[in-house]
């Protein structure tokens, strides 16, 4: 809803004080706002450096070029070079997205919404099908990235490891509603959220 | 570096095959049979036709049963400037009947692309079926179930006539398809041609990333609208007749085969599969009357055993022996 796909039946959407509510997606990616996905979403017969560089190209506002060669554009190729080795991917750019293992896909899927140089990012479970092991080297990618640029995450993740180790600021929701707010501790500390959260009464 | 190497035979390849098939195409007319020439300037309609398609079929994914239709507007364009308002130069006539085709196109287009998969399809295959009813009724302009027999245009101030001068309609249709070639490729290579395949695979992701998906489904499927029109527009002189058929989607489908058959997922596949269909018709019909029995068995074949056609397949072969890497 946030990111547009689906417009809200009632309430309004502001981001930085602009109301955002029932914009088509390409045009709230204007705004800032970007997203990555719970389940892969990435082009998958195009090649990595393709996924991230046609992303770059859109933000430069290039994609419209009908008729000069992607290559040529050594700009949004030295980007998307960037992009790709901020994430470890630099080495498989010439790989077919859909041949890179599942923790790449999952970083390549967030590369492309960073290469929007975003505002606010809307991730949704960003570790979400990966092993335990890979959750950390993701998520500290991330963590890296968004606290270099200065970019504000809003993260949807259930997994509580994740969510104590790389929040700033937390809020719960429960049944549809908002149910707190505040501190990784303050939550931490928080019985009746700890009650809720193993499904004790 | 082994990449770099690896790389520069690739480059070295592409270049041997396309002079080795530029100097055969060129070779054609010298072989001195009217036949192959006529034959081989209807299979470079075809690929024209076919490359155009597989804009909206291989690079954003769309399958249209509707590209009979602006084949005939190309083709009907051109046989009513000729014979009803005798206006004959033959460049301008030609231009006329793409940009007439390619309106039709964002009209149509325009409607459709609201639309995804099977209902798409419908659209496109329950528009030409209206094209075709119009052309059988508007008789004083279309002639009706007859068609329209058409003297040929003039080129420069000459008069020629693809059946007195078959070479010279070849060199004509191989200069248009030289320059189709090229426009086609400059656009899958581009940042929009990206753009179009990342719709294909993945239309969310597109969006996401700030890609005007319907948009862009729009302007690929007037490109392919386009070149429909040119292959109906140089196809018309060459037969010197046109009739409703070309509209219905029957023969639409012989561009979605040829497409299949040549390989969707390749630049060059339609391109192949174009010429490789025209002449495996002609010479299967000329050995029996069965030609939809073995076209429907092709297609089988094709589909089952060879998805990615002519090209894709032999692509692939070739990468395994000998190392090549094929690309879109």
């Amino acid at each position: 809803m946030l990111s547009g796909v689906i417009r809200p039946t009632h309430g309004k959407i502001y981001f930085m004080n602009k109301d955002i509510t029932g914009l088509s997606p390409h045009k709230i990616v204007k705004m800032g706002v970007t997203r990555g996905f719970q389940l892969l979403c990435i082009c998958s017969n195009l090649t990595t450096l393709d996924n991230v560089r046609i992303a770059i190209l859109s933000h430069m506002g290039r994609i419209g070029r009908v008729f000069s060669p992607i290559d040529r554009d050594r700009e949004a190729y030295e980007k998307a070079l960037e992009t790709l080795k901020t994430f470890g991917l630099d080495k498989k750019r010439n790989l077919l997205a859909r041949d890179l293992p599942h923790g790449d896909k999952k970083l390549l899927d967030v590369a492309m919404a960073f290469a929007l140089e975003p505002k606010l990012i809307l991730l949704d479970e960003p570790t979400s099908g990966v092993s335990t092991s890979e959750k950390g080297k993701i998520m500290g990618t991330i963590e890296k990235v968004i606290r270099e640029k200065g970019i504000t995450a809003l993260i949807v993740e259930h997994d509580m490891d994740v969510v104590f180790s790389y929040s700033d600021r937390i809020l719960v929701m429960h049944e549809g509603r908002l149910i707190a707010d505040g501190k990784p501790e303050e939550i931490k500390s928080d019985k009746k959220i700890e009650s809720i959260l193993l499904g004790v009464g | 570096m082994k990449a770099k190497i690896g790389w520069t035979t690739n480059r070295l390849h592409s270049f041997a095959g396309i002079t080795i098939s530029l100097v055969a195409l060129f070779c054609i007319p010298l072989l001195g049979s009217s036949y192959y020439d006529f034959l081989f300037s209807l299979a470079l309609i075809y690929s024209m036709w076919a490359l155009g398609y597989n804009f909206l079929l291989g690079y954003t994914g769309l399958l249209s049963f509707g590209h009979g239709a602006f084949f005939g507007l190309g083709a009907y364009t051109v046989a009513i400037l000729v014979t009803k308002f005798s206006f004959k130069p033959f460049l301008p006539v030609i231009g006329i009947a793409v940009l007439a085709t390619a309106f039709l196109g964002a009209v149509i287009g325009y409607l459709c692309v609201r639309y995804t998969e099977v209902y798409f399809a419908l659209l496109t295959l329950a528009f030409s079926m209206f094209f075709y009813a119009l052309v059988f009724k508007l008789y004083y302009w279309t002639g009706g179930s007859d068609g329209i027999g058409i003297r040929p245009p003039d080129l420069f101030g000459l008069r020629f006539s693809a059946i007195e001068y078959p070479a010279h309609y070849y060199y004509i249709t191989l200069a248009f398809f030289l320059i189709s070639v090229y426009i086609g490729w400059r656009i899958v290579n581009s940042p929009f041609g990206k753009a179009l395949q990342a719709i294909r695979d993945n239309p969310l992701k597109a969006e996401a990333i700030g890609i005007p998906v319907r948009r862009y489904k729009w302007y690929a499927f007037i490109i392919s609208t386009a070149y429909s029109g040119l292959a109906g527009a140089l196809y018309a002189p060459l037969f010197g007749h046109v009739v409703p058929d070309l509209f219905h989607f029957l023969f639409a489908g012989e561009v979605l085969f040829a497409t299949l058959l040549g390989g969707y997922t390749i630049f060059l596949g339609p391109i192949v599969g174009g010429i490789v269909f025209t002449v495996a018709k002609r010479y299967i019909t000329a050995v029996t009357i069965y030609w939809p029995l073995v076209l429907g068995a092709l297609l089988v074949a094709v589909t089952l055993f060879f998805p990615q056609g002519i090209v894709g397949t032999t692509y692939s072969l070739l990468r395994r022996k000998i190392g090549i890497k094929g690309g879109e």
